[in-house]
């Protein structure tokens, strides 16, 4: 039996090892897609062809082998100072650890949203862009995915459970609301759509980059969670989830909330758009 | 591979949920019982619990049994059971625990609103989550059942465990709780007001007996297969949990609702 247990969460750390599961993506769209104006919902319809932002939610993932989008597999992440401010593009771009250089991702945000913003496009690319938000701002809320260059050994925490060693970012990508609550995307919304809007509209206040300095500050936090190489057994394993859970699902919520907030900026002439810096 | 499947995803399941209905059980309960609160007990209990549904806390208490101080509700999940008495681990006459338990709270809950905040967002839970327990056949647990060890596949497990996690996925594994509840709640309203009718002790009964059934139906070779099991255990968790979503929502609209 432990051994099928181990198994399992292997697999499903590997499956995911690098972004929010395809269930955390898809419910964040789903909150999203709740707290879209009715401009904004039609504007994105006509752009994705009848669909809506929920059945794209991971599609950026889904398309980074393919050519002319081999790019994507670095908008996944983005890279702080020890301020907590992103590193701008130049500085990580050049930085002499490839994982840094990688961490693209407020950058290919900024970029997307201009591109709307400035018009002009064919419908495909605007579908694209309209994509690429959807599941950057997902990732820009899924703490591990927040790059620290002067601690760049935190990537490399990790547990046992039943003798196996783990991955501590692949817990929080896949686990950290599976391991807890079986959720479907229509679950997500029931239960994380909750937000008062004065509650909405304090998280969805300030600029991308607030918001991105605001996450790298708290989401250091979640590494002071775990002893790296400690032993879990299945019960101490619990315990321990019940300390992680309440942060990932809020910070799922969260992410819908500022998608949608973006979204009706760019689509919807009545509300004011969000500002990058 | 559907052998396979079934093995490796019950797993899962059982991994992280082997000590009661599991997660989708328990949420299964708690979206029935929400979708038959009155629009004022749901904005009375979302008002204690951090505007929650009471979903999210459908598993809390298991969740939350081994950390202090929630330790001490370790057995309130579980009816020993000895010759038609009542009785605990040892053999000790003892009250039912989770029908004590939710008797209490019950009484308790009475005049919520003269209670402090955080011990109505506790009983909340404590409902919630044990309004289920009481309906969940090995929860009742006889010293006969007790050792008893079944095979599922190659698996050895307990009778208690193959209750928690496998009858139910036996079927539903894959389905979401919510969808579970739509499902499941097909009632007519007067057949919900007969299935509320009844009172918390006339419930732990009804699960004494459901119980002695799923044990007697266990085949002597111990050997659990669709054919031999769950194919009819499944119709017991079914009808379990859909009666205790109702009888959870007529508990807290009798609370709330006021």
């Amino acid at each position: 039996m432990k051994k099928f247990i181990t198994i399992i969460i292997a697999l499903l750390t590997i499956q995911s090892a690098s972004a929010w599961s395809r269930a955390i993506h898809a419910g964040i769209a789903a909150i999203a897609d709740a707290n879209l104006t009715e401009q904004t919902k039609e504007a994105i319809s006509q752009a994705l062809d009848g669909r809506n932002i929920v059945y794209s939610a991971q599609w950026m993932y889904d398309m980074e082998k393919t050519k002319g989008y081999e790019q994507t597999k670095n908008w996944r992440s983005v890279a702080v100072a020890k301020n907590n401010k992103p590193l701008n593009a130049k500085k990580s771009l050049n930085h002499k650890e490839d994982i840094v250089r990688r961490a693209q991702g407020l950058e290919a945000l900024a970029t997307a949203i201009r591109a709307i913003e400035a018009g002009g496009l064919t419908k495909e690319q605007l579908a694209d862009n309209i994509r690429y938000i959807v599941t950057i701002v997902g990732d820009l809320h899924c703490p591990t995915h927040y790059i620290y260059p002067e601690a760049l050994e935190l990537r490399k925490m990790h547990y046992f459970y039943n003798d196996k060693k783990q991955s501590y970012t692949g817990y929080w990508e896949h686990s950290s609301i599976a391991g807890t609550f079986n959720w479907k995307t229509n679950e997500f919304v029931h239960q994380l759509n909750r937000k008062t809007p004065e509650q909405i509209a304090a998280i969805t206040k300030g600029s991308i980059t607030n918001w991105v300095t605001k996450n790298a500050a708290e989401y250091r936090n979640i590494y002071t969670l775990l002893e790296s190489g400690k032993k879990f057994s299945q019960k101490g394993l619990r315990v321990w989830q019940n300390s992680i859970y309440p942060i990932s699902t809020e910070q799922a919520a969260i992410a819908g909330y500022r998608i949608a907030a973006i979204l009706n900026g760019l689509f919807d002439s009545n509300v004011a758009n969000v500002k990058i810096k | 591979m559907k052998k396979l499947t079934f093995l490796l995803l019950f797993t899962v399941v059982f991994s992280y949920c082997a000590m009661a209905w599991d997660n989708r059980g328990h949420s299964t309960i708690a979206y029935i019982a929400e979708r038959h609160l009155t629009p004022r007990a749901k904005a009375n209990i979302e008002s204690y619990i951090g505007g929650r549904s009471i979903v999210y806390y459908a598993s809390w208490m298991d969740f939350n049994r081994s950390t202090p101080p929630m330790d001490v509700t370790r057995d309130w999940h579980v009816d020993y059971w000895t010759d038609g008495h009542r009785t605990d681990a040892d053999g000790n006459p003892q009250p039912p625990c989770s029908l004590t338990q939710v008797k209490r709270i019950v009484s308790e809950m009475g005049n919520f609103r003269e209670l402090s905040d955080s011990l109505v967002n506790i009983n909340i839970k404590y409902l919630v989550h044990l309004v289920g327990d009481m309906h969940c056949p090995v929860h009742i647990d006889f010293p006969t059942s007790r050792p008893m060890k079944i095979k599922i596949d190659n698996k050895t497990v307990k009778v208690h465990a193959m209750w928690d996690a496998y009858v139910l996925n036996s079927k539903h594994n894959g389905t979401s709780p919510m969808q579970l509840a739509e499902e499941f709640d097909i009632l007519t309203a007067e057949q919900i007001a007969k299935v509320q009718s009844s009172t918390p002790d006339e419930w732990h009964n009804e699960t004494v007996e459901v119980s002695k059934k799923v044990i007697d139906m266990i085949p002597e070779s111990k050997k659990i297969t669709y054919d031999n099991y769950f194919n009819e255990a499944i119709k017991y968790a079914e009808d379990r949990i859909t009666v205790a979503g109702y009888r959870l929502a007529a508990i807290l609209n009798s609370i709330f609702d006021k």
